[in-house]
């Protein structure tokens, strides 16, 4: 493991990187990855970067929600069709 | 929400053309596929005409609907992961990015943006883009990030909901992160 060896290579600091994002890094883990991102700018702009990337989404969820306040395509008319039948059988079946 | 603050329940011949596209909307931002959304959609029209007797009318008949909703969603959730349980295999896409020593390969480095996140954020191209880079994710992956950065589900919970241990569970949001940042990058999103 890298840890065994002492290295800390780019694809083991970005799941640091990720894993910020959801949980309390333990202060080793805090370390190393400080310690990479001061001499890797790749791996710097990558951390900045998946942080973004949820900054994004939840705005694309902002900006989609309320439900049914968005531009986005609604249920085809055929699929409306197919449920209300479903539903009325479902209800006449009660 | 097009429910009008209902508190009593509308008749049912009117629940699809009402709430239907209300519900197919919430549920098609998180799931792959307009097929299973709506199905997803008529499995809780169906449900709710099982539980009539548990709306109490303290919300709206809108709001209970996204609630069993949300109820289906989890379930389906928690059946994809369980159907593709090899969370620790190998994805190529992500290991592509590094070469054998996990350093950055020259094709895959990442370069600063020259735009602020929020400033990115704000733009309809990155909200685009993304939108086509989630499309593009593996389902699971996409489940849980949808589940865990949309929606704010705790990681703690999220394990519990779909029986996942953490790791596997970081190890996916990861894996769905340096995609998506890949693919944004490759759609120019930063470069200005």
């Amino acid at each position: 493991m890298w840890r065994d060896l002492g290295i800390f290579s780019c694809r083991q600091a970005t799941r640091l990187a990720s894993d910020r994002l959801d949980r309390r890094l333990t202060v080793w883990e805090r370390l190393e990855l400080a310690m990479h991102l001061a001499m890797c700018g790749a791996c710097r702009a990558c951390a900045r970067q998946l942080r973004a990337i949820d900054l994004f989404a939840r705005r694309l969820l902002k900006t989609s929600e309320p439900p049914g306040s968005g531009d986005e395509p609604g249920l085809t008319p055929e699929a409306k069709l197919r449920m209300t039948e479903a539903v009325n059988k479902a209800q006449s079946g009660k | 929400m097009p429910e009008n603050n209902e508190r009593s329940v509308p008749a049912t011949e009117t629940w699809v053309a009402n709430y239907g596209d209300m519900l197919f909307r919430y549920v098609r931002l998180r799931v792959r596929d307009d097929a299973t959304a709506e199905e997803l959609v008529q499995e809780t029209f169906l449900a709710a005409l099982q539980g009539l007797k548990n709306f109490s009318g303290q919300s709206s008949f809108g709001t209970w609907l996204v609630g069993i909703l949300k109820h289906k969603l989890i379930d389906h959730l928690r059946r994809q992961v369980r159907e593709t349980p090899a969370a620790m295999d190998d994805d190529g896409a992500v290991s592509g990015m590094f070469n054998s020593f996990g350093h950055w390969t020259s094709m895959a480095t990442p370069h600063a943006w020259k735009s602020s996140p929020e400033e990115l954020a704000q733009q309809a191209d990155t909200q685009r883009a993304l939108k086509t880079c989630m499309e593009a994710l593996p389902r699971r992956y996409r489940e849980v990030f949808v589940m865990r950065v949309m929606d704010g589900v705790e990681t703690e919970e999220m394990c519990k909901i779909l029986e996942l241990n953490p790791n596997n569970l970081y190890m996916m949001l990861h894996r769905a992160r340096l995609r998506l940042r890949a693919c944004l990058e490759s759609k120019g999103i930063g470069r200005d």
